[in-house]
């Protein structure tokens, strides 16, 4: 099934903490709204669920507008930050619940629950209550208990921060791969850029309730269409541009920094007040001359962080601009903390982004 | 070391005179309570019963004896006031958790109001009305009366019993299937029910314990325990005051005993909040 938001608010107090928001997510898709704390994600998903009226949009799942339909009527799974698994029942009877409530009789419901628990390896736990669990077990209850009931779309709420790293890295993966198998829509809710390049099929950024960008893993990580998305999405070095001549059309371009011309490139159509230049800090090279790369700035040292397969440079430009720089190999392990040098980098590497 | 000891030593004194001062407070009346309830003759200047005996236990356990039908009386009103109690306490409760509700604190207030004045004036006037209506001398005028003054606490523990209980849960009843009514039913109840339970107890006790309310709005058609008790303290039968006061310390340390196990701290935590 296909999700639709047009035009959707929702505010709290009067005050809008999701703005306008349109959104189309295709059928099958595993779509991951990413964006830091506070900024509205958790708000989207609840009133995707039903639980936080919208002040006005619409909602389509398919071409069925559903804003006006009780949670319990919109066929959704959803799997919440802290699990919400009931304390007082157990493994079996969590996973049961959603069946009884769609009028399952116990005979022709064990048999699929016990099936679902065996999809999420917790073959054998049904028994159990949710306090004797394991923080990964519990994530899986939850997960079955949203997949059981073979709903149309899947929410997940930042399923995975409660998990240390490991066993994070080792639930990405069966998400992903009980994603696939089951084919079902899913929007999945996280903070963590890494987690959603790695999962998602399309990923939306987004930020003070708003969505910045959406794009592949790789669109959003190549080519970000804001400063904000290049910062949030892989870090980036960004230098203000002053107001341009003119607006900026996709290609190359020679800008005017601070600090003289650069040439730089676009990948997207740009207004003339607001352009931003972004470098991603393993796209810059520090070396002793101006070398042959199409941009060089003279630089200074701040500080230097060996992390062993690469070292971080905290760098300053003339005009007081910082910069961080990463650096793999060996060739400048001789570059120390006040050395005076040139950062260097390609056109491509010099992004022009909406500040 | 004898510094240790000598503190271990002040520690345990200590310990010692406080547990005998407790024993003093609470056993010393008991005690008293105990041995007037076995009295069949005693009289100054003796310091014990002249004749002990289980004359007044039969007395007060006779079948036909004012004790066993005040008992039914008491025990009755205190089970009709717990219904009453649960009827409004358990929306009220509900709503004051979870609802955004405007005026929230008044409306805490407003539960307390009645705890605010001198009892005895609003009884007064309580029963004034009470008289016009045809209330007064009535079982359910005593069930009202007792009920209004058990709602400042069910009211106050349902609602630390339902915000100590986390949404999401219902949320996530609601998101796979559950109507609103059913989710209330199926996971709100049952986890407020320990809460829900301890608020009744307490509503049982204070009724089973009431005295000035039933005075005024029962007497003499309804007599509760206390008031059993108050007659005949004022009778001089000391006896029969001392085993209805007996009888009336049994369901309070049984529920007091059933309360500890029963309520969990984060919702006692909550009381109030
Ligand atoms: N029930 C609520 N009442 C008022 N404001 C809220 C409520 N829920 C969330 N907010 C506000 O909405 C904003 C977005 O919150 P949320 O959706 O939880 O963000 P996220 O999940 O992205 O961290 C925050 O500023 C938060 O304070
Ligand atoms: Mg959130």
């Amino acid at each position: 099934m296909s999700i639709a938001f047009e035009q959707l608010t929702v505010a709290f107090n009067h005050k809008a903490v999701i703005e306008d928001l349109s959104l189309v997510i295709p059928q099958g898709c595993f779509f991951t709204l990413l964006g830091p704390s506070g900024c509205g994600k958790t708000t989207l998903l609840r009133t995707i669920a039903g639980f936080t009226p919208a002040e006005k949009g619409r909602l389509l799942f398919g071409n069925k507008d559903v804003i006006a339909l009780p949670a319990h009527q919109r066929d959704i799974g959803m799997v919440f930050q802290d699990y919400a698994l009931f304390p007082d029942r157990s493994v079996f009877d969590n996973v049961a619940y959603g069946l009884i409530a769609r009028g399952w009789s116990r005979e022709r419901l064990r048999p699929a629950v016990l099936a679902m628990l065996d999809h999420v390896s917790l073959t054998g736990l049904h028994d159990r209550f949710p306090a004797a669990l394991s923080g990964g077990q519990r994530q899986r209850v939850a997960l079955a208990r949203a997949l059981v009931i073979k709903p149309q779309l899947l929410l997940m709420d930042e399923p995975l921060s409660n998990l240390d790293t490991k066993l994070r890295i080792q639930m990405r993966s069966s998400i992903c791969k009980l994603q696939k198998e089951a084919g079902i829509t899913t929007i999945f809710v996280t903070h963590d850029q890494e987690e959603a390049l790695a999962l998602s099929d399309l990923i939306g950024v987004m930020n003070n309730g708003k969505i910045e960008q959406i794009g592949s893993p790789q669109d959003i990580y190549q080519t970000p269409r804001t400063a904000f998305v290049a910062n949030f999405v892989g870090g980036a070095n960004l230098m203000p541009l002053p107001e341009l001549s003119s607006p900026i059309g996709q290609g190359y371009a020679q800008v005017q920094s601070p600090l003289g011309p650069l040439k730089a490139f676009s990948y997207h159509q740009l207004e003339a007040h607001h352009a931003c230049l972004m470098i991603r800090p393993e796209d810059i090279n520090l070396s002793l001359d101006t070398g042959l790369q199409a941009n060089h700035l003279p630089c200074r040292i701040m500080g230097k962080h060996y992390l062993g397969s690469k070292t971080h440079y905290d760098i300053i430009l003339p005009d007081g601009t910082e910069m961080v720089v990463h650096l793999s190999g060996q060739a400048h392990e001789q570059f120390g903390i006040d050395q005076s040098l040139f950062a260097c980098f390609e056109v491509e590497s010099a992004l022009l982004v909406r500040a | 070391m004898t510094m240790l000891h000598l503190s271990t030593f002040s520690r345990r004194l200590l310990q010692g005179l406080g547990v005998g001062l407790l024993a003093f407070f609470l056993l010393g009346p008991l005690a008293n309570l105990v041995l007037w309830s076995v009295a069949e003759r005693w009289y100054t200047p003796f310091k014990l019963p002249v004749t002990y005996g289980t004359k007044y236990w039969e007395v007060v356990f006779r079948p036909t004896g004012d004790a066993m039908t005040s008992l039914t009386t008491s025990v009755g009103i205190a089970l009709a006031v717990v219904v009453v109690t649960l009827i409004v306490s358990v929306p009220a409760g509900y709503a004051l958790a979870r609802l955004r509700l405007p005026f929230r604190a008044a409306i805490m207030l407003l539960f307390l109001l009645p705890q605010a004045f001198p009892s005895v004036a609003i009884y007064i006037n309580v029963a004034r009305i009470f008289y016009w209506i045809g209330l007064n001398g009535t079982v359910i005028g005593v069930v009202l009366v007792h009920s209004v003054h058990a709602l400042v606490y069910s009211v106050w523990i349902a609602a630390a019993a339902f915000s100590s209980i986390d949404q999401d849960l219902e949320w996530a009843a609601r998101n796979i299937g559950a109507s609103p009514l059913k989710t209330f039913v199926s996971v709100t109840l049952p986890l407020a029910a320990p809460g829900l339970v301890a608020a009744s107890i307490f509503v049982f006790l204070e009724s089973l314990d009431e005295f000035t309310g039933t005075f005024f709005v029962g007497v003499p058609q309804v007599t509760t325990l206390p008031l059993l008790l108050y007659n005949a303290s004022m009778g001089g039968n000391y006896q029969v005051a001392s085993i209805t006061a007996l009888i009336l310390l049994v369901p309070s340390i049984g529920f007091m005993l059933i309360i500890e196990r029963f309520l969990k701290g984060d919702v006692l935590s909550k009381i109030g909040r």
